[in-house]
């Protein structure tokens, strides 16, 4: 009986742990210990900004990556041709450029392991002990 | 023999796990290595060219006629006659009724360079194929941060006229495949010389960008039979940009004076010294990744022969998937011309009549997106209401923006349309 549901609760969070497939992540030594969703997609429209008083650089997933389609869409509320053009517009008036582009998930956790200063998203599966879950994006 | 044909294959089966297991650790070893390699050039991204030098382009491709077939008219005898007689009427002085693959294209090359952690060098080169695709600075500066929030730029900069004055040749960047012509042709020049400062700072969920400038310019102007040179000197201005999740807003104002000597061609009279220009500009966007609304209104106010003008559009457009077609209504007109004409100067009247422009539009798009980056439009935009005649004074031009003559004589048709197809990409 116990053992049942012990199993029925596990189905019950299966489901939520799927569902939770990308965090937005920092280097485990960085002051940061939570961030909204607006200061991730203010971070992410502008290049960098401010989180709790510290400073933060956004890191991207290449262009194709499946990935980064979806973390815009649920974090950011773009589409990848809206944030083509929204950045086709800051580069050429010289008002930002985008976040920097890793080659993909192994980099971005190398990048972040090593940088306080930068966040970034991955795949929940993908998070190390040395980084910090800021957001989940479900 | 049974027996030692399964050992044998499950000595096979451990020794190719074992490959395999190597091979997984060759691999992830690999991936590691790429990625601290990829991070080292990222520390040291100061030595990195690549990393220090980024190189962005547009392009955009476009044909555009209109549909008046019909040539100027002569207009009055002796000094009445129209110089242009028997010319098609030129749309914005440029687009007849015959195809031109020239007037919509273009193509910029823009260089950021990261000379220190502060400072930028960045240069933008465009080619219009107007301009026989002569190339020109668009935008030449070195922006330097005072903190990461205030940030000052000198050299050439595009003027901050309107919402879209400062990517305005970036067809990608915006919906229409080219933008209202009721806004962006009241203000006749693009750059100037000088620098700006720009806050950004936020207000609660609020951005904004706050941004002063100061500079002149000299603008050539061919549109008289002789080149005047349009001198803008002590040219400032302040704008303000902010955004609220799907809302942005903008706000402008610049003031500058102006003199131009119109004595080459015998207009000593209509020329000018030092008169004061304003202008001002507000906008407001909306955009929730399907539904997309913009309205906007310009006004330039010179102290001189050229009219006062004013313009403004309302668009709204539907994201559905890659299709997005929208529909655009503006409005320009000439205001108050009372001081010129009670003036008596007969130059500077006509001048003044030559210039005025009354105009309403609807326009209606498609843009397709063809990929990230690479879009085509089409477009139609149809002309009513073009007559500034009943308009303070008759004599004046009837034709919108279709011609600056007075003696044209009125289009004849009532739908004067202008068609444009374009393919944009950015890079």
């Amino acid at each position: 009986m116990k053992k049942q549901q012990w199993l029925f609760s596990l189905i019950l969070l299966l489901p939520t742990l799927a569902l939770a497939d990308i965090v937005v992540v920092v280097d485990k030594n960085s002051p940061i210990t939570s961030i909204s969703q607006s200061q991730i997609r203010q971070l992410y429209l502008e290049g960098n900004g401010k989180v709790g008083g510290v400073y933060l650089k956004p890191l991207d997933l290449p262009e194709q990556d499946r990935l980064r389609d979806r973390f815009y869409l649920a974090a950011v509320g773009k589409t990848p041709a809206q944030m083509k053009s929204y950045w086709a517009r800051m580069i050429f008036s010289g008002r930002g450029v985008p976040p920097r582009s890793v080659s993909g998930v192994s980099a971005m956790k190398v990048m972040l392991e090593n940088n306080p200063e930068r966040i970034g998203y991955l795949p929940a599966s993908e998070v190390s002990g040395n980084l910090r879950v800021l957001y989940e994006i479900r | 023999m049974g027996n030692k044909r399964d050992w044998l294959g499950a000595l096979a089966l451990t020794a190719s796990g074992a490959v395999c297991a190597d091979q997984a650790l060759t691999m992830e070893a690999l991936d590691k290595r790429l990625a601290s390699l990829e991070e080292s050039s990222a520390s040291s991204a100061a030595s990195a060219v690549s990393d220090r030098i980024s190189l962005n382009g547009f392009i955009t491709y476009g044909v555009t006629r209109h549909n008046v077939h019909q040539n100027q008219g002569p207009g009055g005898p002796g000094p009445m006659a129209n110089p242009n007689a028997g010319d098609p009427f030129y749309y914005r002085e440029r687009t007849s009724d015959d195809i031109s693959h020239r007037e919509l294209s273009r193509v910029g090359v823009q260089i950021n360079a990261e000379i220190n952690e502060r400072t930028e060098a960045v240069m933008q080169i465009l080619a219009r194929g107007r301009d026989n695709y002569d190339a020109e600075a668009q935008w030449a500066y070195i922006d330097y941060a005072i903190t990461p929030d205030l940030h000052w730029r000198g050299g050439r900069l595009m003027l901050p006229n309107s919402m879209h004055s400062q990517y305005l040749n970036v067809g990608y960047a915006y919906h229409w495949a080219a933008l209202p012509s009721e806004v962006y042709s009241i203000v006749p020049f693009d750059t100037m010389d000088g620098m700006d400062l720009t806050w950004s700072f936020r207000t609660g969920s609020l951005s904004h960008d706050l941004s002063a400038f100061y500079g002149s310019l000299d603008v050539p102007d061919n549109t008289l039979p002789f080149t005047v040179i349009y001198e803008g000197r002590n040219y400032v201005g302040i704008n303000l940009r902010s955004r609220w999740h799907d809302v942005s807003t903008w706000l402008s104002y610049s003031h500058a004076e102006l003199s131009a000597d119109l004595s080459g061609g015998g207009l000593a009279s209509a020329s000018l010294d030092g008169v004061p220009i304003h202008g001002n500009s507000v906008g407001l966007q909306y955009d929730n990744g399907s539904l997309v609304f913009m309205a906007e209104r310009s006004s330039l106010v010179p102290h001189a022969w050229f009219p006062e003008r004013w313009g403004g559009y309302v668009t709204t457009g539907y994201r559905f998937g890659k299709w997005m077609p929208h529909v655009t209504w503006g409005a320009t007109n000439s205001q108050d011309n009372s001081d010129v004409f009670s003036g008596g100067d007969p130059v500077s009247i006509s001048l003044a009549q030559a210039n005025m422009i009354r105009s309403k539009s609807w326009t209606f798009g498609l843009r397709y997106e063809l990929a990230a980056g690479v879009d085509i439009k089409l477009e139609a935009q149809q002309f009513y209401d073009m007559s500034s005649d009943k308009f303070l004074a008759s004599g004046s031009n009837v034709n919108g923006m279709f011609t600056t003559s007075t003696m044209a004589g009125p289009i004849e048709r009532d739908d004067p349309t202008v068609y444009r197809i374009t393919v944009d990409a950015v890079f």
